[in-house]
């Protein structure tokens, strides 16, 4: 295909860049031309939105001893992978 | 400079989240002009397939430059008012002239794309649903003939111009 475009799993690869603004310009209007069309894809982008914006605002004693617990399992796992 | 914006309902912007201020109203940029980053952006109509919202705005800009193509930035912008022409039927006409404009000649893989279109199109609205039938209608041009993509979204946008009655570069849609 010769149209310059992002897929849906392109676009969640490179969302953190677009969020922290560190894309390119030329990535970033193929970026918004995706979203342009794909509500799917702005779904995702809000939801990333809003995880950041509420995980910003909790501290470690907001965490149940379970919660805290869990997260550092996943944590672990995933950097023996 | 005169330009044309396309916003979620309740003048909000639909990437930044930022609402505009009532007509009339500056809405002042708090950093300089980037595309797709900073600044007020906005549409020539030749730019105007691709960006489609359920609202259609008239903007004036204030020291706008055109950083990508039928995209111009500027530090500052006002509504001047709504084009009430585009709403939830125009979207549906905009719709099915897309994907009218691709059937006719499309075979194989652009046949597919077409049918497709054509399917979403029924039901299009302001919303998402005709930005992407245009899309699929694009795509449609593209399996047909390479570099149809972009000359089906000026297509695609000389129709939304003139359908709408707003001044564009190029004369109507052939």
């Amino acid at each position: 295909m010769s149209v310059p475009e992002l897929t849906c799993k392109e676009l969640v690869e490179v969302v953190t860049d677009y969020l922290e603004a560190r894309m390119p310009a030329e990535q970033r209007l193929l970026f918004e031309e995706h979203l342009a069309f794909c509500d799917w894809c702005q779904s995702y982008l809000q939801q990333m939105r809003a995880t950041i914006h509420l995980t910003g605002t909790l501290r470690e004693d907001d965490l149940t001893p379970e919660a805290r617990d869990g997260l550092l399992e996943v944590f672990r796992d995933w950097r023996h992978r | 400079m005169e330009a044309l914006k396309f916003l979620r309902p309740g003048r909000v912007a639909p990437f930044t989240g930022v609402t505009w201020p009532p007509p009339g109203q500056w809405l002042t940029s708090a950093a300089p002009p980037e595309l797709c980053r900073a600044g007020v952006h906005a549409l020539l109509p030749d730019g105007l397939a691709t960006w489609t919202t359920e609202e259609l705005w008239r903007v004036e800009l204030d020291g706008a430059r055109e950083l990508a193509p039928g995209i111009m930035v500027a530090p500052r912008g006002r509504l001047l008012g709504r084009v009430e022409a585009w709403n939830d039927q125009t979207a549906r006409e905009f719709a099915r002239a897309c994907a009218e404009h691709v059937r006719d000649h499309a075979s194989g893989r652009a046949a597919e794309y077409a049918a497709d279109a054509a399917a979403a199109a029924a039901a299009a609205v302001a919303g998402d649903s005709a930005a992407r039938v245009g899309y699929i209608a694009a795509h449609a041009a593209e399996a047909m003939t390479p570099g149809g993509f972009a000359a089906e979204r000026r297509w695609q946008s000389r129709w939304l111009a003139d359908r709408l009655g707003l001044p564009g570069k190029s004369g109507p849609p052939s």
